[in-house]
């Protein structure tokens, strides 16, 4: 148990793979964007990959990767209008079907829900993204306006992070501490047990 | 005026204006010559995939139209998917196997889905739609052939083990992102 608290934060297709870069960097500039995100990645991933399972695995890929966005495709209708009365100031525009029909879940499914222990993958996995993408509008609003769902907390510090290219800057950031930052743990560890 | 329009296509692409269809490219940079491939299936997906949902369209209601986008670009993709894999196969077994990879991921690309849901916004003619997707398409071949370029140089043994890679291309997709947004900012 204590492994699996370990690794985490280390085992989401955005920091690991690079996927759902772009509803990251351009869709979660505040709180309200990252939580509706969020909400409807969960939905559809809790939803639609257990009933992908279905799909028999002796189809051809091209065949399966149809029902595997059919089915996303589906169960975004309903995930769409729930979102849209929690959260009636966010526009979804084209960001919410980019969601709900992530690689994760449609050309990519097999790679990461597959195997065995589906359903623990499955949690982690919206667990882990559902967290960051939160976390990321939330600071990509601090920085950017200077809010916390648009409380005024201080003067906007890095008003150029709100643009597309300035989420994108903050996600490279937080995959390059992703690879670095336990390297350089683990190498603090291992001189404090050798001296 | 060729060099202006191949600005306003670079300008107006959706790979460095909102990242879209990134994974697919960073995917596909691994294997070389895979970049082009997905550029290339990538304009055909947004080309036509683009007209054929045009056309589902007048088959909806334009109160529930929104919602069943997702659902009509799902099947059509996914239909041009398997036609496209039928077709190779009957050319050539080997070369099915070396392009399966980039074929599924422009079906399933982001840039395809954003694309297709632009054009269907502003039409719903199946000509003005094919149109909008093959320009839209084009903006990101040219975007891919530029990263092609850049390729070895991000994924070299000279770049730093944390940027390396797909990362790299992201910090470098976003350094092209604000160049152009500072060059064209109204495109």
């Amino acid at each position: 148990m204590q492994n699996e608290t370990k690794r985490l934060p280390y085992r989401d297709p955005v920091l690991t793979d690079g996927l759902l870069a772009a509803p990251l960097a351009v869709f979660c500039e505040s709180f309200a964007h990252g939580l509706a995100g969020a909400f409807v990645l969960a939905v559809v991933m809790l939803i639609a990959v257990p009933l992908t399972a279905l799909v028999p695995r002796k189809l051809p890929l091209s065949v399966r990767i149809l029902f595997y966005s059919a089915v996303c495709a589906l169960v975004y209708i309903p995930a769409a209008l729930f979102a849209a009365t929690l959260f009636p100031t966010v526009s979804g525009g084209i960001w919410l079907p980019v969601i709900a029909l992530m690689p994760a879940v449609t050309v990519c499914r097999d790679r990461y829900f597959g195997g065995k222990g589906m359903f623990r993958n499955l949690l982690r996995t919206v667990l882990t993204v559902s967290l960051l993408m939160t976390v990321f509008g939330a600071v990509r609003e601090l920085l950017g306006t200077g809010t916390l769902s648009g409380r005024a907390v201080l003067t906007p510090p890095l008003p150029f992070i709100l643009t597309p290219a300035g989420g994108m800057l903050l996600l490279c950031c937080l995959c390059i501490a992703r690879v670095y930052l336990p390297k350089r743990i683990r190498r603090e560890a291992e001189d404090r047990a050798a001296g | 005026m060729l060099l202006a329009d191949f600005l306003v296509l670079l300008g107006q692409n959706l790979l460095f204006s909102e990242f879209l269809g990134i994974p697919s490219v960073a995917d596909a940079g691994r294997r070389g010559r895979g970049l082009l491939r997905a550029g290339i299936f990538t304009l055909f997906f947004c080309t036509f995939g683009a007209g054929f949902t045009a056309l589902l369209r007048n088959l909806l209601s334009v109160r529930t139209e929104k919602l069943f986008f997702p659902l009509c670009i799902a099947a059509v993709c996914g239909v041009m998917d398997i036609l496209l894999m039928l077709l190779f196969r009957l050319i050539s077994k080997k070369m099915t196997e070396a392009i399966a990879p980039q074929l599924h991921a422009a079906a399933c690309s982001s840039a395809v889905l954003a694309a297709i849901l632009y054009s269907t916004d502003y039409t719903h003619e199946f000509g003005i739609a094919l149109r909008y997707g093959f320009r839209m398409g084009c903006g990101y071949l040219l975007a891919c052939i530029l990263l092609r370029l850049a390729i070895p140089t991000i994924c070299g043994k000279k770049m730093p083990a944390a940027v390396r890679g797909w990362r790299g291309l992201f910090l470098y997709c976003a350094l092209l992102s604000m160049a152009g947004a500072c060059l064209f900012p109204t495109a």
